[in-house]
């Protein structure tokens, strides 16, 4: 018997289902991101416009959007899963497996990324926005020209910040029929007692993480003149 | 050039409304530099930001260019801002952008091609002097570069006016007068309307040929800088030519020795300021000749301003009590203020 299978008495027969979980978990995180960070934006551009003193200062609008943004980070993610059962079913045609997985996340992901744009823009100097009012831009341009073109780093560290959270909670979406890491950790590791399992996933979860996120320090490295 | 009509801004805060400005009227001529000056929370600020529309006024009316502000249409309102610039205390500059960067940054969709852009940016970098840090970003260069860039930004569509909002606030002594000499040289050479707001008299003195003096939102006094100089009305204005110079504190501090030293029954002193040419012609020559007086001049002050002498005399004054007196009555005809300590 190699040391490995000695250390490893049940991880090293399934090499296979870790590449297999592995790849459900980057798809999941990635399709999320993908819409949750589009729609996310959206949103936080919209809280930032219409907060008091935004360029479209509207109270009303904006008191609603940070009600269902503060609604929405407030529930819990498994619970989360629980409500949107009909909502995925609508959406995707059945409510198990990884792709029904990715409708609770992006659920999740929108409200959090919008509010953590909405901090990372409201940071950007007043001064900058003032300059481009005085010199004739319109608020789309300034919305294009100055805040995701000034607040370019701050999107970029909150979304390597939002990444994270998004693995963790793909790892949650598997406890409920998701696949990925975490089911394997869940089904294999706690269920069974196969501690290497869970050992396994942990480490490939937190390679995934560093890696997301030193390519976020990076960029922002490259990308920051500030 | 820009005429301002009874504008009125008043702010909704926690504790009710509160008027920044109140019913000004100001008219600024073509080609002339014009300031603005107040303590912080005068409402200048706020003024100045009703010219682009930065402040919409409550009430009354903005012309700018033959453009009524307040009334035009969106896209015509951003059209007319890009034809007055504006400089701020903080330079306002994009962080994430060039030198270049930042100084072409508002000619995007202006209609010029990228070498047309490139030129023109390339010009106004040199009109600043600032062509060898074209490629740096803000946060490498000291507050008078920022400022520099901020000017050619401001400068880059070609405008008919320049705001400048506390532009050299943040900067040293010496900084301040290179952005100074800039903007004289702007407005000469350019013939481009400037519009300075400042709580420094100095920078109102060197620059302007008016000014508007500010307090509580309302305008206390205006005229040009000779008259606001040597001959200002409103306390507020008399302080702010005070705070400018340490003149009035030196001349009593002269007059309280010299009383000191002979009681203030035998001391006599007098203050004798006059503003303009000729005005002060032989006048001590006179006081001597005429009534044979003995004078020791105590202090002596004559100031330029706008190419006019101002001045300002403590003799003392030895002699007849009779011929003192007589010598007085004939000063007081004469186009001079006299003043007995």
């Amino acid at each position: 018997m190699s040391f490995l299978e000695q250390l490893l008495p049940n991880a090293h027969q399934i090499p296979e289902r870790f590449m297999e979980a592995t790849l459900e978990t980057l798809y999941m995180t990635l399709i999320t991101c993908l819409i949750g960070f589009g729609l996310g934006l959206a949103l936080g551009i919209w809280l930032v416009l219409t907060m008091p003193g935004g360029l479209k200062e509207n109270r009303s609008v904006y008191s609603f959007l940070d009600k269902f943004v503060n609604i929405f980070r407030s529930i819990p993610f498994v619970i989360l899963m629980a409500l949107l059962v009909g909502l995925t079913r609508l959406i995707v045609g059945t409510s198990i497996g990884t792709t029904a997985a990715i409708v609770p996340l992006v659920i999740s992901t929108i409200p959090f990324y919008a509010r953590q744009i909405q901090n990372t823009l409201v940071e950007l100097d007043p001064g900058m926005i003032e300059a481009a009012r005085s010199m004739g831009l319109g608020t789309r341009e300034i919305i294009s020209r100055v805040y995701m073109r000034e607040g370019l780093p701050g999107i970029i560290r909150a979304s390597s910040l939002s990444i994270i959270t998004v693995i963790s909670l793909t790892a949650m979406a598997g406890t409920v029929g998701g696949g990925g890491l975490g089911n394997l950790a869940i089904t294999l590791g706690y269920n069974r007692f196969q501690t290497d399992v869970t050992l396994i996933a942990t480490l490939i979860i937190l390679i995934i993480v560093f890696i997301f996120q030193w390519i976020g320090d990076l960029l922002v490295k490259r990308i920051d003149h500030s | 050039m820009i005429d301002i009509k009874d504008v009125s801004v008043q702010f909704e805060t926690s504790d009710g409304k509160v008027d920044a400005v109140k019913d000004v009227t100001l008219s600024i001529k073509e080609g002339e530099v014009y300031g603005v000056i107040g303590y912080s929370g005068a409402g200048k600020s706020t003024l100045v930001r009703t010219i682009n529309m930065l402040q919409v006024p409550t009430s009354g009316q903005v012309m700018v260019n033959g453009n009524d502000m307040t009334r035009l249409p969106e896209k015509e309102l951003l059209r007319a801002c890009k034809k007055i610039g504006m400089i701020f205390q903080h330079f306002n500059l994009m962080k994430q952008r060039t030198v270049a960067e930042n100084i072409a940054f508002p000619l995007y969709k202006s209609g010029l091609s990228k070498s047309e852009i490139n030129q023109r940016v390339n010009r106004l970098l040199e009109l600043v002097d600032l062509t060898d840090r074209k490629n740096s970003y803000p946060a490498q260069l000291s507050g008078g570069q920022k400022q520099r860039v901020g000017i050619a930004r401001a400068l880059a569509n070609d405008p008919k006016v320049l705001l400048c909002d506390e532009a050299t606030s943040a900067l040293d002594p010496n900084t301040t007068l290179q952005i100074l000499d800039l903007l004289k040289k702007v407005n000469e050479e350019l013939g481009i309307t400037i519009v300075i707001i400042t709580h420094e008299m100095p920078v109102i003195k060197s620059m302007c040929d008016r000014v508007a003096i500010m307090s509580d939102g309302k305008v206390v006094e205006q005229g040009t800088i000779f008259d606001i100089f040597t001959d200002p009305k409103d306390p507020i204005t008399q302080s702010f030519i005070e705070s400018a110079s340490q003149k009035e504190k030196e001349i009593q501090d002269i007059a309280d020795e010299v009383k000191e030293k002979y009681g203030s029954e035998k001391a006599h002193l007098i203050r004798i300021d006059y503003a303009g040419h000729h005005k002060g012609d032989r006048l001590v020559a006179n006081l001597v000749k005429d009534y044979q007086l003995t004078l020791n001049i105590l202090y002596a002050d004559v100031e330029m301003i706008q190419g006019q002498p101002s001045g300002t005399l403590l003799l003392e004054v030895e002699g007849e009590a009779a011929s003192i007196e007589a010598a007085l009555k004939r000063l007081r005809t004469d186009p001079v203020t006299v003043k007995e300590y």
